[in-house]
């Protein structure tokens, strides 16, 4: 009986520890992803309104030299610049809203993205997708990395590649993004920190990623969930 | 002879806005201007600039670690922080690291091509409140110049600053997540670690001498 006892007492305290431990852990993780949130939107929207800044001063400036078509030019770049915030801010509060967890919600934004960028440039846009795939719940930071990683190739499809063609392929085990376009030299590329930060994200994402272009045959960005990871 | 520029930042649009901004500025120019700093003593090389402009954080690159890396070579090259954050940690690590100057992005234009000038000109140009931190903290390592080493450990000294803020025994539990009587431990360890026998004077203790 006693021996019955303590043991029971025993799993009893496990179980405890390990509710407590993983509640904490979570709560951790929650805090992180916060202050991770935070952290990125200060440092993106900050660096903007700084610019926009930089650039009426850069206006004023070239309108004092009577530089007209100077300060034309600047004042646009600064509409465009804060409308670019405004986006971004959108993105950010999109990421947090919890409404948007499914997968489904996911794409059908990054959608939208495409179908306004690629309209404009008369490429042509495939989107498949199965519907019974597609209520995966995601949490914030995938939200985050996926919809960055796509919008990142989108719109690099959209604006370097000169294409007709854009195909975007979504399954359980892996997401393609495919254009027909000139592709280019991946030792060359120079498209700031975009290639770069797809690599990352997918990482963070737990998933493979490779991207294969070169002159002449388009390019294939792959996003690969079916080895086995850790978050 | 202009002063040559080279700025990190992975926001396009701030190395836009600084080729703009010295456009019309026959003292300063822009000598280069990345997004990243992958091959970064090669591109200083390159660039040859007089003033070096850092962001802080660069997505997957880091400003500070950037400036070691600087360090390492030109000991002497002027380089100025340029970031949104403002916190004890950045601040320390990127002056430590080797960093002249520190400005925070909400500085307005002129200030930022009048520091431009002043720390190449050997000044330490640094945003209001940065330079009030530095102070600070300066004036606490010279008060206290060894922190006595009570060897409180972290989850110690976390609890003991839930009690300088006020917080109850129970708000500590829940604040840190274990419970009361976790909490009545620690902090009868704690009362025996700093050799005091009442809350009062814990606190106390903690705040005179610095320990959270």
């Amino acid at each position: 009986m006693v021996l019955f006892l303590s043991v029971a007492l025993f799993v009893i305290s496990v179980t405890l520890f390990v509710i407590t431990y993983t509640k904490s852990k979570r709560i951790q993780r929650l805090e992180e992803v916060r202050n991770h949130i935070a952290r990125d939107l200060h440092d993106d929207i900050g660096a903007t309104l700084t610019s926009i800044s930089f650039f009426t001063q850069a206006a004023l400036t070239k309108l004092k030299l009577e530089k007209y078509e100077d300060a034309n030019h600047i004042i646009s770049q600064t509409g465009n610049t804060a409308r670019e915030a405004i986006g971004n801010m959108n993105d950010i509060v999109w990421f947090i809203n919890p409404n948007n967890d499914q997968l489904k919600a996911l794409f059908s934004r990054i959608e939208d993205h495409a179908r306004k960028l690629f309209s404009e440039r008369n490429i042509t846009f495939y989107f498949y997708y199965k519907d019974d795939e597609m209520n995966t719940l995601l949490d914030i930071e995938q939200r985050k990395h996926l919809y960055l990683i796509c919008k990142e190739a989108i719109t690099n499809a959209a604006k370097y590649a000169q294409c007709k063609n854009v195909e975007l392929l979504v399954e359980r085990k892996h997401i393609i993004i495919k254009d027909d376009g000139n592709g280019f030299d991946i030792e060359q590329a120079q498209h700031g920190n975009g290639l770069l930060n797809m690599k990352v994200r997918a990482h963070q994402l737990g998933a493979q990623y490779s991207l294969k272009s070169a002159p002449g045959t388009g390019t294939t960005i792959k996003l690969d969930f079916d080895t086995p990871h850790k978050r | 002879m202009s002063l040559r520029i080279c700025i990190f930042d992975d926001s396009r649009s701030i190395l836009q806005a600084f080729k703009l901004m010295t456009d019309d500025d026959a003292n300063i120019e822009v000598a280069g201007s990345f997004q990243h700093t992958n091959n970064l003593l090669k591109n200083i090389e390159k660039t040859d600039p007089d003033v070096i402009i850092m962001d802080i954080d660069m997505g997957v690159y880091n400003g500070i670690e950037a400036v070691k890396e600087i360090r390492k070579v030109y000991r002497e090259l002027p380089i100025l922080m340029f970031t949104v954050f403002d916190d004890d940690d950045n601040v320390f690590n990127a002056i430590c690291a080797g960093a002249n100057g520190y400005l925070l992005k909400n500085t307005d234009p002129e200030t930022i091509l009048q520091s431009i000038e002043q720390v190449q000109s050997g000044g330490a140009p640094m945003s209001p409140g940065v330079a009030r931190r530095i102070v600070q903290k300066f004036q606490v390592l010279t008060q206290a110049p060894v922190a006595a080493n009570y060897e409180l450990t972290t989850r110690e000294k976390e609890i003991l600053k839930c009690l300088t803020n006020g917080l109850s025994y129970k708000m500590v539990a829940a604040e840190c997540n274990i419970s009361f009587e976790t909490v009545r431990t620690h902090i009868k360890n704690i009362y025996s670690k700093l050799h005091v026998a009442s809350m009062t004077e814990a606190v106390a203790k903690a705040i005179n001498e610095r320990i959270v």
